[in-house]
């Protein structure tokens, strides 16, 4: 018996963890990236609506959305002078709090001042093994051998970044 | 050259880490799609055609366009709230008030009440400068980002110090201060913090702040049930070389708040006029209004798309309460219609504040023994539908002393003042179907 095609709500419920996620590792902050997981979902479901929906899973097709409003962030923060932070009283301050929430952020950060955005972003693709590397290829315009060359190239870069084991 | 599998697996301590953010992100809220296409032209008088308007009523319009015109040419334009009464003649020739010549704004700010431009919908601070200042802007944070508190915090000092609404001091965890508001009403904020801009996102925070700067506010649901605000120190600050905005919020004059969708201010502000002109009464200082093009969000207009008002008073508590009205486009600004609110797009309605609203429920608490019949689905609820909050898609009728609130999305309060559900979560009723007229649950548990 044919399944039924999934609703977009479905595939709202089932994978918006999943572009938030995604959206929040590459921008490092979560309000972007809940902006961004906002903003991938309404133009998604403008696209389903119009039949413009994905031909296969749901999840490669939207974070291919999410990940071009992601690029966008990334060309308009060039535009956009951050203000000096406080006497770096933010960072301090959440380094005391010693919350999980902060301390990712921060490590985050560092990953990004190591690891160029690419192979950041197919570690950041491959970590929950919920896509397949013709999927990953799919979200970055990679083959699948160009997904796994990227991916041994992040691993061996990481391996010279030790304190980000820590 | 193939790389080989180990070369492909992450160090165990990278994999714990990316796993980790989960914990740092918030939980995903209930999908509400985008609502509404642009609406076909609707002029006072005429009744809308299938397609669009006929030629006839297009020639009418257009020869009084023209008059309009001549007769507009004439009179000096003017800012509403200015004090210059006589001059307050944008109303229109057309407009069923202005038959007695050139009215007057139904009245300026009064002191001590800032009236707050919203941009709801939007998403931040960002977007708050682009369509308010026509202007770039700094980002920036501050520590406050860091302070931590709980919602425990708030009830103890609350409780210390009797404020049930408004501003609250509170000592967080490592004796930090934090000043904090009581209420569920964003605007009112605003109003509180003499800060006369304000974008209300749908994901429990707002941007408050002036034409120079803006600061982020999140809320927060304390255990007992109250709504506490506070400022993360996030904040946006208008770019140098930034022109000053050509409409101070004063401009639009007498009203709680106003919220531009879709328009310029300019095009905001002469719909406001034409609609006050036509109803005076509608507009005053306890007043919400929402003026939004029926043109898609690309601004390409349909010829005759109109500019949707809704007026909402403070503490309104059904849709009787709501003054619709119907303004012709930017071109065609003489032609206004009141309407009814139900006529207006349900995405306009929304967009004026969310009350708080009695919930369907019983008189009186249940005695008997909760019957055995059960009902589960996720909570959903609209101030504009009588049903106000139901389960999946039926109407419930809640046990004596429940309440519901819109914060913007929807809460339900049980009768100590704990929130039980918000919108979207499963919810597990108990009881039994009534034998109202349409088909009703009757609750008489929530969640066990």
């Amino acid at each position: 018996m044919a399944e039924d095609p999934p609703t977009f709500e479905a595939a709202y419920r089932a994978h918006h963890r999943d572009v938030l996620r995604y959206a929040a590792l590459m921008l490092g902050d979560p309000d972007e990236a809940a902006d961004v997981a906002a903003d991938a979902f309404t133009r998604a479901f403008s696209a389903w609506r119009d039949g413009r929906g994905p031909t296969g899973r749901p999840l490669p097709w939207l974070l291919v959305i999410a990940r071009r409003l992601v690029l966008d962030r990334y060309r308009r923060r060039r535009l956009v002078r951050w203000l000096p932070l406080v006497g770096g009283e933010r960072l301090a301050a959440a380094a005391a709090d010693g919350a999980t929430a902060n301390e990712v952020w921060i490590w985050l950060a560092e990953l990004a001042a190591a690891l160029p955005e690419r192979q950041r972003e197919v570690l950041f693709l491959r970590f929950r093994r919920d896509l397949s590397d013709e999927e990953i290829g799919e979200v970055m315009g990679l083959s699948a051998s160009g997904v796994r060359s990227l991916l041994s190239r992040a691993v061996h870069a990481l391996r010279e970044h030790p304190e980000l084991s820590r | 050259m193939t790389p080989r599998d180990d070369d492909l697996s992450l160090p165990p301590a990278i994999e714990a880490r990316l796993r980790s953010i989960d914990d740092a992100l918030p939980p995903t809220p209930p999908w509400h799609p985008p609502t509404e296409e642009p609406r076909p032209l609707r002029v006072a008088g005429v009744r809308p055609a299938s397609r669009g308007p006929s030629a006839a009523v297009l020639l009418v319009v257009l020869a009084a366009v023209v008059v309009a015109g001549v007769w507009l040419g004439r009179q000096p334009a003017v800012v509403p709230g200015s004090g210059d009464a006589s001059a307050s003649a944008t109303a229109g020739a057309s407009a069923p008030a202005a038959s007695d010549g050139p009215t007057a704004p139904a009245g300026t700010t009064a002191p001590g009440r800032p009236v707050v431009e919203v941009l709801r919908g939007a998403d931040d601070g960002d977007s708050l400068y682009a369509r308010r200042n026509g202007c770039g802007s700094l980002v920036g944070a501050d520590a406050a980002t860091a302070i931590v508190f709980d919602g425990d915090d708030v009830d103890r000092a609350a409780a210390e110090t009797g404020v049930d609404a408004g501003w609250l001091e509170v000592t967080a965890e490592g004796g930090q201060a934090v000043r904090v508001w009581l209420g569920t009403d964003p605007v009112a904020l605003a109003v509180d913090a003499a800060t006369p801009l304000a974008v209300i996102g749908g994901r429990g925070d707002v941007w408050l702040g002036s034409t120079e700067r803006v600061g982020r506010w999140v809320s927060l649901t304390t255990p007992a049930g109250r709504v506490a605000w506070w400022q993360t120190g996030n904040s946006v600050a208008a770019a140098e070389g930034c022109a000053p905005a050509r409409v101070t919020p004063v401009a639009f004059g007498g009203l709680r708040s106003i919220t531009c969708g879709r328009l310029s201010l300019d095009a905001c502000k002469s719909a406001l006029d034409v609609a006050r002109g036509a109803a005076p009464e509608a507009f005053g200082p306890d007043v919400d209004v929402v003026a939004e093009s029926s043109c898609g969000p690309n601004n390409r207009c349909a010829a005759g798309a109109t500019v949707d008002i809704a007026a909402v008073p403070a503490g309104w508590t059904g849709l009787d309460d709501v003054r619709a009205f119907e303004v012709g486009d930017p071109l065609l600004m003489f032609v206004v219609r009141e309407t009814t609110a139900d006529a207006l797009p349900a995405h306009v309605l929304a967009l004026v504040g969310r009350p708080s609203l009695p919930l369907p429920t019983f008189a009186a608490p249940s005695t008997g023994a909760c019957r055995l019949a059960r009902r589960e689905g996720a909570l959903q609820g609209s101030p504009w539908d009588e049903r106000v909050a139901w389960v999946g898609t039926s109407a419930v009728r809640w046990p004596f002393g429940f309440t519901a609130r819109f914060v913007p999305d929807l809460e339900l309060v049980s009768p100590d003042g704990a929130v039980i559900a918000r919108e979207g979560d499963s919810v597990v009723l108990g009881g039994g179907w009534t034998t109202e007229d349409r088909p009703t649950f009757g609750a008489c548990s929530v969640n066990g």
